[in-house]
C-alpha cells in the first residue's frame, strides 16, 4: 500500500493554521479574566505553575523514545490477558481478569489518579491505537520520516468536534450493564476498537482515531482540562523566534505532533494526548510539563463547543444512570439494563430511552433552563448589557459541571474499588479462572474494606465538586457578563442548579 | 536499527509469547488431573465433558470449575461428593476407581430450572 505520510526534515514555515493560532496566541485565552488576579476556592491563585520538567532527569526521561514504547508493551501485556480472558477461561467476572482489570483496577486509577492529576497521560499510554501508529510509521519506537501504511487523510472538517466520541461513549455507555459483567463482550468492545482504530489509522492521519472517534477519548478530552497537570510551551518568544516550529512540523527527534495540535499554541488539555512528541521534536527545550490548579483549562474562552457541553451533560449524566442500575435498589431498572437475550429486547430498549433520556436530553433541557434564568437575571439586573446570546451562556456555564462531573465519578468509584478491589489479587494468580495459582494469591478471599466510609468519602468528593463547579460558574458568570453586578445575579440560577444536581447525586450515592 | 529489533521482540514476545505461554501452562497445569470438568447450568451445556473414562483402579483426581452459578457435584456410587462448586472458582476431588462399571455423576445444588438434567457419567474400564 503506498501512502502519503511524511514528515518535512526542513525548516518550514508554519502553515496558515499555525499562523492564526500564533496571532490568536497574543490576545488572552481566558478573555476578560485575568488570571494572575483571580483564586481558585478563593486561595489558589489561578495562575501558579510548577515545571516539573526541572526535575533532574525528568526531561531527559520524556525525551526519551522508549518511555512510550515501554507503558506500550507493559499494557499490551495486561491487555494481551484481557483479551484472552473473554475467550479462554471463565464467564464470571469477578474470577474474570478482564472484567477485574478493566472496570475496577484501570477504572480506578482514571477516576483517582490519572485523570484528577496527569491529564491524558492514558491516552500516552493506551495500547488501542499502537499497532495503527506502528503501521503508519513502521518504527515501533525509533524516529522514522519513511513512507508507512497510511492513506493519511484529513478528517471531514464538518466532523472535527466531540460528538461522534459522544456517540460511541452513549453506545459503549449504554450497553456498559453488559460489557462491564461479561468478559466475552468486554474482549469483543476493545477488540473491535482495536480493529476500528488499526483500519482508521490506515486512511486518516496521525490520531485521528484518537482525537475524534475513541469512546474513552472524548471524557478524558473533556475532564483532563480540570486536570493538575499541564504540558505548554515554556516561554512564548522562544517559540516566536524560532522559525522551524519543531513541535509542529516534526524534528529529526520527534514526530509532529501526532494529535494535529500546534503544540507551541496549546491553551488547553483537551487533544493533548501526552505522546511527549513535543518535547522530542523541539530543539530548544521549549516544552514543559507543569503542576497547577485544578479547573484551569475550565476557563479558557477559546475552542469551546456544544458537543463538549454534550459530553459534559453524557458524563454527568451516566454516573447518576450508573449509580441508578449498579447500586441502587431499583431491581425494575436493573434488570431492564441487564441484556442476556432477544428476549430481553423490549426491557433493554426502556434502559435505553432512559439513559437517553437523563444522559443526552433530560439534562440538557434543565442546563437550558439555568441558562436562560441567569441571562434573563443578568439583563435584568443591567438593561444596558451586551447580550452575549443564549447560546454562549449555555455552552460557557456548561464548563461548571466538569468538576462536579468528575467528582460525581470519583465518588461512584469509591464502592468499586473498596468494595471490590481484593478481586484483583486472586485475578492476578488466576487470570482465566481456571484454578491456577501463580503468585500465590489465587484463594485470597474476597476482602471489601470501609464499607462503612463509604458516606464520608462519596459526599465530601461530591461536594468539594460542588464548590469547584460553582466557583468556576462565577468566573465563568464574569467572563460572559463582564465584571458587574449582573454577573453576580446571573450565577445565583447556577448556584441552585449545581447544588440540586449534588444532592441528587448524593441522594443516589447514599440514599 | 538496533533498537527496532529489540521492540519487534519485545511487542512480539507480549502479543504472541504471552498467549502461547498462558496456553501451554495450562495444558501442564491440566495433565495434573484425569479430567477437567466445566460446570455449567444445564441451559448452557450442563457438565462438559460429561462423560469421563478412567481406568479401573486407577486413582482420579477430578477438576471441577463452576462457570455461572454454584454447583455440586455427586457420584452417588463410589461414595463422592462434592458439596460447593462456586463460580469461578476449582474444587478437587480424589478417590480410587475399583470397581468397573458405568456411574452417573449429578449436580447436587438447585441451580437452574433444568437443574435436573445437569448429568453426567463416569465410566470405569476394567483393568486389561
Amino acid at each position: 500500500m503506498s501512502t502519503v505520510f511524511k514528515e518535512s526534515k526542513a525548516p518550514v514555515a508554519p502553515q496558515p493554521e499555525a499562523r492564526k493560532e500564533q496571532r490568536a496566541a497574543s490576545v488572552s485565552p481566558t478573555g476578560n479574566l485575568d488570571m494572575s488576579r483571580e483564586r481558585f476556592l478563593g486561595f489558589i491563585p489561578a495562575d501558579w505553575r510548577l515545571e516539573l520538567t526541572r526535575l533532574p532527569g525528568m526531561r531527559r526521561l520524556l525525551k526519551s523514545r522508549w518511555l512510550n514504547f515501554t507503558l506500550f508493551v507493559v499494557n499490551w501485556a495486561a491487555f494481551v490477558l484481557i483479551l484472552m480472558s473473554g475467550v479462554y477461561g471463565t464467564v464470571v467476572g469477578n474470577h474474570s481478569f478482564g472484567i477485574v482489570f478493566v472496570w475496577i483496577v484501570w477504572w480506578s486509577l482514571l477516576m483517582f489518579l490519572l485523570l484528577p492529576f496527569t491529564a491524558r497521560f492514558w491516552c500516552g499510554m493506551c495500547p488501542l491505537p499502537t499497532i495503527g501508529e506502528w503501521l503508519q510509521r513502521l518504527r515501533l519506537v525509533g524516529k522514522s520520516g519513511e513512507r508507512g501504511f497510511t492513506l493519511n487523510l484529513k478528517w471531514p472538517k464538518a466532523l472535527r468536534t466531540m460528538w461522534i466520541a459522544n456517540l460511541a461513549f452513549l453506545t459503549v455507555g449504554i450497553f456498559s450493564g453488559v460489557i462491564t459483567t461479561r468478559p466475552l463482550a468486554t474482549t469483543a468492545m476493545l477488540g473491535g476498537i482495536i480493529v476500528l482504530a488499526v483500519v482508521l489509522h490506515m486512511v486518516f492521519e496521525k490520531r485521528t482515531f484518537c482525537r475524534y472517534l475513541c469512546p474513552v477519548g472524548g471524557f478524558l478530552g473533556l475532564y483532563s482540562n480540570f486536570s493538575a497537570m499541564e504540558i505548554r510551551r515554556k516561554d512564548f518568544e522562544t517559540c516566536k523566534g524560532h522559525k522551524t516550529k519543531e513541535c509542529f512540523v516534526g524534528s529529526e527527534t520527534g514526530y509532529s505532533c501526532p494529535w494535529l495540535e500546534v503544540p507551541m499554541n496549546l491553551e488547553r488539555n483537551t487533544y493533548c494526548g501526552w505522546c511527549f512528541e513535543c518535547m522530542r521534536s523541539c530543539s530548544r527545550d521549549n516544552m514543559s510539563i507543569r503542576l497547577r490548579p485544578f479547573g484551569t483549562d475550565l476557563l479558557v474562552d477559546r475552542h469551546r463547543e456544544l458537543g463538549e457541553s454534550w459530553k459534559a451533560f453524557i458524563m454527568l449524566g451516566a454516573a447518576g444512570m450508573y449509580a441508578t442500575t449498579m447500586m441502587g435498589p431499583w431491581g425494575t431498572i436493573k434488570d431492564w439494563a441487564n441484556l442476556t437475550g432477544l428476549a430481553d429486547m423490549p426491557d433493554f430498549l426502556k434502559f435505553v430511552v432512559l439513559f437517553i433520556s437523563v444522559t443526552a436530553v433530560g439534562l440538557p433541557l434543565v442546563h437550558a433552563l439555568a441558562a436562560h434564568l441567569s441571562r434573563r437575571l443578568a439583563l435584568a439586573g443591567d438593561p444596558g448589557l451586551a447580550d452575549p446570546g443564549l447560546r454562549k451562556v449555555f455552552l460557557n456555564f456548561s464548563y461548571a459541571l466538569v468538576p462536579l462531573g468528575l467528582m460525581g465519578w470519583a465518588a461512584f468509584s469509591v464502592p468499586i474499588v473498596l468494595a471490590s478491589g481484593s478481586y484483583a489479587l486472586p485475578v492476578l494468580s488466576d487470570p482465566f479462572g481456571l484454578g491456577w495459582d501463580l503468585f500465590g494469591t489465587a484463594h485470597v478471599p474476597w476482602t471489601p474494606v470501609g464499607t462503612g466510609l463509604f458516606p464520608y468519602l462519596q459526599v465530601p468528593m461530591v461536594l468539594f465538586g460542588l464548590a469547584y463547579a460553582i466557583d468556576v460558574a462565577a468566573k465563568l458568570s464574569r467572563q460572559t457578563f463582564g465584571d458587574t453586578r449582573a454577573a453576580l445575579a446571573a450565577a445565583i440560577p447556577q448556584v441552585i442548579y449545581l447544588g440540586l444536581l449534588s444532592v441528587a447525586l448524593m441522594w443516589l450515592f447514599i440514599g | 536499527m538496533k533498537q527496532e529489533g529489540l521492540a519487534i521482540l519485545l511487542i512480539l514476545a507480549v502479543l504472541i509469547g504471552l498467549p502461547v505461554a498462558a496456553m501451554q501452562y495450562e495444558k501442564a497445569f491440566a495433565r495434573r488431573f484425569t479430567a477437567t470438568i466445566w460446570a455449567r447450568q444445564a441451559e448452557r451445556g450442563g457438565f462438559e465433558p460429561a462423560e469421563i473414562r478412567v481406568r479401573e483402579g486407577e486413582r482420579v483426581r477430578l477438576r471441577i470449575i463452576g462457570d455461572d452459578v454454584v454447583h455440586g457435584l455427586a457420584i452417588p456410587d463410589l461414595g463422592v461428593t462434592v458439596p460447593e462448586i462456586k463460580p469461578g472458582e476449582e474444587s478437587i476431588v480424589e478417590f480410587t476407581a475399583d470397581k468397573p462399571g458405568a456411574y452417573p455423576f449429578f449436580c447436587t445444588v438447585l441451580c437452574s430450572p433444568r437443574h435436573g438434567y445437569m448429568r453426567g457419567t463416569l465410566i470405569v474400564e476394567p483393568r486389561g
